[in-house]
């Protein structure tokens, strides 16, 4: 598996404050990798060290197989960048933006970017500082795929976006990622806003990466469990690792196994909880998932401040 | 320049053509006002006022707009923060670089040059001062655009800007405050001020345009803050310490001018006035005359102090120097300016400056020196035999232009176009406005000559000293006031100046008189001080 975007115990400091810790993440080639963690988890940041547009305190990023401190325009040709952070000439109209554009670019492809402008419904005449925000991510798109890049960087693309314009946004990288071989990194706050795209998911929080896989790998091993007990439920001495959230109410104990859905792993919940009448496994949306790792990390950061 | 530079050039144009179209059209009105000489035409001192209020204001509008426009242009692809478009585009950072130094420097200073070349050919300067002019226009130009682009570069809006250039006059402040603590600061010449004005616009220039590429290049604003400040401490070191001459300003004597080594000055030493008072407690007087032969014609020469030597009959020598109290130059009216030589210029043949102090070969001259001891005055009287050097200082002067009194002609006076503006002339007295208009320089001490004005009758040959004068037009009402607001090179001045016959003739100057007199501009050159040895004929008593 080649990766198109590598990075090694990348850290960034402003200040005090560790943005980035320690972070060490391969974005394989032709994935749709959606980086999502909780505003302030360090996504933005991981984002512009790779880009080289902030310089890492330490590790260090490859992109294309560059190292990020090093990336020129010749790779900057390969790569699509969107950021709801990303200034744009807003003196600029689109026609004006794509003949801006269009010269930095060998590939650029005029009926392409023709063909994107109207799927992505943006007016050839009009300012781009008299758009709404959400047309102006749409332009930003636009002047970021017309050249066809290898990989496209979109960070929190979503961001204020109402539920139309964000669902014709999704819409055109899924149709453009069929007809494209390319790889697409995607950083989101909001899991339900990636779900629909990403191939791949890492999760990031408070600077550190906890996990990086495949969606289909992390659906499918995660479950959700509901265990009846005829008495009063109690949680299991030691607890499994694999689990997050127990939880216990009344007769009734519930956790969600990390490992549940791998080979056997059913079989050893059942043997955590042979006490139980019923024990229910259920998986669970990418979502929920997210959900719970997000909880499970705020909490072992807290933990870990306090101490 | 390559073809990514020159797209981003033009990217830059077209974003800001509204402040660019505003810059020219400013400079070129500026320009145009300067250019066309309108203020020549325009008598009503109200009027010249307003018009020259309007030219100030252009001035400063002008030097905003360079600040904005450069500021603008840098931070239309910011270089601090990490939002900027560019960042993540296929932008060579050299061509970025290429392209905001072509966008300024072509907008900010090369047309504004041009304007300032174009000013000077229609005002008919001379090409050489078109030429000098231009260049050190360009020079200071630059080293005030390039030090706001850097600013720029290093802020993040206008807004930033102007905090950040507050505090760079401040800091430039104190460090000239430092650098001119107690006596640090060395004497110089004008010549070697000249230079370290032009050494400091060019480290100035270096400086900006080292940390701006630092900038571009890393985007490192600490360090490329640390470069600034050991920028401006160099650029402030130089201002005050330079000492050394470059040789950047005319000096000396030109050609046509005088010819010290041609000079032979013959002294006649006359008879002491009062013999029978001279003791040893008083000093002596002797009075001598001399003749300055050998120079070029139109020199005045007078001397400053005399050095002999006396040969006494035992063959003993005694040097004596005694610094000359010169009565005639002393009574030259202030400013001290104009001496006329007999058999000058062509205009001045014959012509009888009345009411000038005259300085004529062969004048008495006195005192060569004081003589305190009796033994020198036998001697003196007895033959001794002396050898003499003269100290001169002297005016050199060429006829420029002949403007009659009617009309709006114009004519070229050393390095400038004079015209006249108005004359208002009575019986006896005649009021002349001047207008002189020359290339400006940074230095005004660059210019080694002055231009005085008479009123000539070649018919009668009479030439009138004015009696009063007042450059009213100290601020003009167009060029040198705004130089510091990147003024055209084009100087304008207005002179008042009052003729009036001499009171031993009260009716020199009638009517007719004034309709055969013109106002002759000549420029006068101050040749400095030198010595010759000068020949001694003994015509006294012995």
């Amino acid at each position: 598996m080649t990766s198109i975007i590598q990075t090694e115990s990348l850290s960034r400091r402003y200040g005090r404050t560790e943005a980035v810790r320690d972070l060490t993440l391969s974005v394989p080639e032709g994935s749709i990798f959606a980086f999502v963690g909780p505003n302030g988890a360090g996504k933005t940041t991981t984002i512009k060290t790779v880009m080289n547009i902030l310089e890492p305190t330490s590790g260090r990023a490859t992109v294309l197989g560059i190292d990020s401190r090093r990336l020129s325009p010749a790779e900057f040709r390969q790569i699509g960048y969107v950021s709801e952070n990303q200034e744009m000439p807003g003196w600029m109209t689109i026609r004006e933006l794509l003949n801006y554009c269009a010269p930095f670019y060998p590939t650029w492809d005029p009926a392409f970017a023709e063909d994107l402008r109207r799927r992505l419904d943006l007016p050839l005449n009009r300012r781009i500082r008299d758009f709404s925000r959400g047309m102006r991510m749409k332009a930003a798109l636009l002047s970021s795929l017309a050249y066809r890049p290898k990989l496209l960087v979109l960070d929190e693309p979503f961001a204020g976006l109402d539920a139309l314009v964000r669902d014709e946004f999704i819409q055109g990288i899924l149709e453009l990622a069929e007809q494209s071989q390319w790889s697409v990194f995607i950083s989101s706050h909001d899991i339900d806003e990636v779900e629909r795209l990403a191939d791949w998911i890492g999760v990031i929080s408070e600077g550190r990466l906890y996990l990086a896989e495949p969606v289909a790998a992390l659906v499918g091993r995660f479950r959700s469990i509901e265990a009846t007990f005829e008495g009063e439920a109690t949680m299991p001495r030691p607890l499994p690792e694999r689990w997050l959230a127990p939880e216990v109410a009344g007769h009734t104990l519930r956790a969600i196994d990390a490992k549940a859905g791998e080979a056997g792993g059913e079989d050893r919940v059942r043997e955590v909880l042979r006490g139980a009448a019923r024990v229910e496994m259920s998986p669970m949306s990418l979502k929920a998932i997210f959900m719970a790792l997000a909880r499970t990390f705020r909490s072992a950061s807290r933990a870990e401040g306090d101490r | 320049m390559t073809a990514g530079a020159v797209h981003l050039a033009w990217k830059d144009v077209r974003q800001h053509r509204a402040w660019l179209g505003a810059f020219l059209a400013i400079a070129a009105l500026r320009a145009l006002l300067i250019g066309s000489g309108i203020d020549a035409y325009i008598t009503n001192p109200n009027l010249l006022a307003s018009l020259g209020f309007t030219y100030l204001l252009l001035c400063i509008l002008h030097f905003a707009l360079v600040v904005v426009v450069a500021v603008q242009v840098v931070q239309a692809d910011r270089l601090v923060g990490t939002t900027a478009f560019w960042l993540t585009r296929p932008v060579p950072r050299r061509s970025l670089l290429a392209a905001k130094l072509a966008t300024v420097s072509i907008v900010l200073v090369v047309v504004p040059v041009v304007f300032d070349a174009l000013v000077l050919a229609t005002n008919r300067m001379a090409w050489l001062d078109v030429l000098g002019a231009v260049a050190e226009g360009a020079l200071i130009r630059l080293a005030i655009v390039l030090p706001v682009m850097t600013l720029a570069a290093i802020t993040s809006d206008l807004a930033v800007f102007v905090v950040a250039a507050v505090a760079a006059f401040f800091g430039t402040l104190a460090l000239e405050a430092v650098f001119q603590w107690g006596h640090m600061v060395p004497a110089r010449n004008w010549s070697s001020a000249y230079s370290a004005t032009l050494v400091d616009a060019a480290v100035i220039i270096a400086c900006a345009v080292i940390a701006l590429a630092y900038q571009v290049f890393t985007r490192r604003t600490t360090r490329t803050v640390l470069i600034v400040i050991g920028g401006v401490t160099v650029a402030a070191l130089v201002a005050n310490r330079w000492t050394s001459d470059l040789g950047l300003m005319k000096t000396g004597l030109q050609a046509g001018w005088l010819d010290p080594s041609r000079i032979v000055v013959t002294m006649k030493p006359l008879a002491p006035e009062n013999v029978s008072t001279t003791n040893r407690k008083r000093p002596w007087l002797i009075r001598a005359s001399y003749i300055v032969t050998g120079t070029t014609a139109n020199v005045a020469l007078v001397p400053l102090s005399v050095t002999t030597e006396t040969l006494f009959g035992d063959g003993n020598r005694e040097p004596f120097r005694a610094e000359v109290q010169q009565r005639v130059w002393d009574m030259l009216p202030s400013p001290p300016a104009f001496l006329r030589k007999d058999l000058v210029e062509a205009l001045l043949v014959g012509t009888h400056l009345v009411n000038a102090v005259e300085f004529r070969p062969g004048q008495q001259m006195r005192p060569i020196a004081s003589l305190t001891e009796e033994g020198h005055r036998k001697l003196v009287y007895l033959g001794a035999q002396f050898t003499v050097e003269v100290a001169l200082g002297g005016i050199a002067y060429h006829v420029g232009a002949v403007l009659p009194l009617e009309g709006h002609g114009s004519g070229a006076a050393g390095d400038r176009r004079v015209s006249i503006q108005s004359a208002t002339c009575e019986i006896g007295a005649c009021d002349v406005v001047l207008r002189d208009a020359m290339a400006g320089f940074l230095v005004d001490l660059r210019r080694p000559s002055r231009v005085e004005y008479i009123l000539v009758n070649k018919t009668r040959g009479q030439a009138v000293w004015s009696a009063e004068r007042d450059y009213f037009s100290r601020y003009p009402v167009f060029g040198r006031a705004s130089f510091a607001l990147l003024g055209e090179h084009l100087a304008v001045t207005r002179r008042a100046l009052m003729f009036k016959a001499p009171d031993s003739m009260p009716d020199m100057i009638d009517a007719r008189w004034l309709q055969e007199a013109s106002i002759a501009a000549l420029e006068v050159r101050d040749i400095g001080a030198f010595t010759v040895e000068a020949k001694v004929v003994q015509e006294g008593r012995k």
